[in-house]
């Protein structure tokens, strides 16, 4: 996936360090300036906003992967929902021929009971 | 009027055996409920490992901003790592369309391999039976040679069992159909989610934890260095805040795996599902779907012998 981007962050995480590791570093001869530290500092902040670029990116990059087949799901899903919805029509269908045999069953009694048939 | 109705019954119950066994047999439809319930009880979301990893990630930019040696920088990293822990947090919810599509697939499984659609024929057409009945009997009065006076509801019953056949069958059809398309999507899309957990996640969770590891104890070490000997409350905050931190980048690396698990389990769950729809062919299907047939014509049977004569050796 987006090899280039992880080696990219884990080079960046490393350069945060090695600059961490100097402003700590309270053994330096001659010690850090004021505005050496600052510019050290200034450093590391930039380079973590590079971090948090490189790690939106890795996070799209699964993001895309994780959803690479949403849409064909979609499809089968939109498909699988219009064969239910036929087959709840077909048993609604089947109980509305019945309905109506059952309607002219009544008409049908009704007309032999009082003469007009039969 | 008996031989035409002898006609249509014949008619009738051949078109129902002739219909032939569902494409499913009934356990078949039960595994397929079963998958759609664990797909619904799916609880271990991807979202949670990124929001986690959210978390933790904060914890790192923190703990670089207390190195910072001008406050304008300290207050600069605090607004990045709120900025980053939102938009991150924002990301996290697009971690689970698929794993949601797959839901609703899985209900739609449930929805298709209901019962349902089956048992609401029942009502109507026993209404049905009742009414015919009726009229029979009004015919009988007038009409000789009578009717049999179960016929209404022998009828009722014949439609009734047509419907029941006609649905299952086409709900079962529909059921298998759809399985086997859809799984080259459910296996790709767990793979796919595995493959972004195992690769990006893990690393994204390996570089940082590395680096507030390394952060951590080193702010432990200079809080000892500074501290007078023995047991003091600030050496006890400072080893439950790194026990704490600890724990928690244990707890992200458990549900990452966790998750991974389940999604591959989803995807071995649904290739059984599609090997049981596939291998109901074999001697074992074929002897269970002819049961199921003949469960399903058998009322039939009492039916048919009071209209039509049947061979001695015939029996439904």
């Amino acid at each position: 996936m987006n090899t280039e981007t992880l080696n990219a962050l884990k080079q960046v995480n490393l350069q945060i360090q090695q600059l961490q590791g100097v402003l700590e570093n309270g053994t330096l001869t001659p010690p850090l300036t004021p505005q050496e530290a600052d510019a050290i500092g200034q450093a590391i902040d930039d380079l973590s906003a590079l971090q948090d670029t490189l790690i939106h990116q890795t996070l799209q990059a699964m993001v895309d992967q994780v959803n690479a087949t949403n849409s064909q799901l979609q499809t089968l899903l939109a498909t699988m929902q219009t064969t239910s919805a036929r087959l709840g029509k077909l048993a609604t269908g089947i109980r509305q021929v019945s309905d109506v045999v059952g309607a002219l069953a009544q008409i049908t009694t009704h007309a032999m009971s009082v003469g007009l048939i039969g | 009027m008996l031989p035409f109705i002898r006609s249509g019954l014949w008619c009738l119950s051949l078109c129902l055996v002739l219909s032939g066994c569902a494409v499913l047999t009934d356990s078949q439809v039960k595994n397929i409920n079963a998958f759609a319930t664990t797909t619904k009880a799916y609880s271990a979301f991807p979202s949670a490992v990124v929001k986690q990893y959210a978390d933790l990630h904060r914890r790192v930019e923190l703990l670089d901003a207390t190195g910072q040696p001008d406050t304008a920088l300290v207050f600069s990293q605090l607004e990045r790592a709120r900025a980053t822990y939102n938009s991150n947090i924002d990301m996290a919810g697009k971690f689970d369309l698929s794993l949601q599509l797959l839901q609703q697939y899985g209900s739609l499984l449930a929805q298709l391999s209901s019962p349902d659609f089956v048992s609401d024929l029942s009502g109507p057409t026993t209404d049905l039976g009742g009414n015919l009945d009726h009229v029979i009997a009004l015919y009988n009065k007038k009409v000789h040679p009578a009717l049999p006076v179960s016929l209404g509801s022998d009828l009722s019953k014949l439609i009734l069992l047509a419907g029941e056949k006609l649905t299952k069958r086409k709900q079962t059809k529909a059921l298998k159909q759809f399985v086997l398309a859809a799984d080259t999507l459910v296996q790709a899309t767990a793979k796919n989610l595995a493959d972004a957990l195992d690769v990006g996640m893990q690393q994204l969770l390996s570089i940082d934890r590395d680096r507030w590891t390394r952060d951590a104890r080193s702010m432990i070490a200079s809080e000892m260095n500074g501290a007078p000997r023995g047991m003091t409350l600030r050496k006890y905050q400072g080893l439950q805040f790194y026990y704490d931190g600890v724990s928690d980048w244990q707890s992200a690396e458990d549900l990452r795996s966790q998750v991974m698990k389940a999604a591959a389990s989803l995807a071995q769950a649904h290739a059984a599902l599609v090997k049981a729809v596939r291998e109901k062919k074999d001697l074992a299907g074929v002897i269970d779907e002819t049961k199921q047939l003949i469960t399903d014509v058998q009322p039939l049977g009492p039916i048919l012998s009071k209209y039509i004569p049947l061979p001695k050796t015939f029996s439904l």
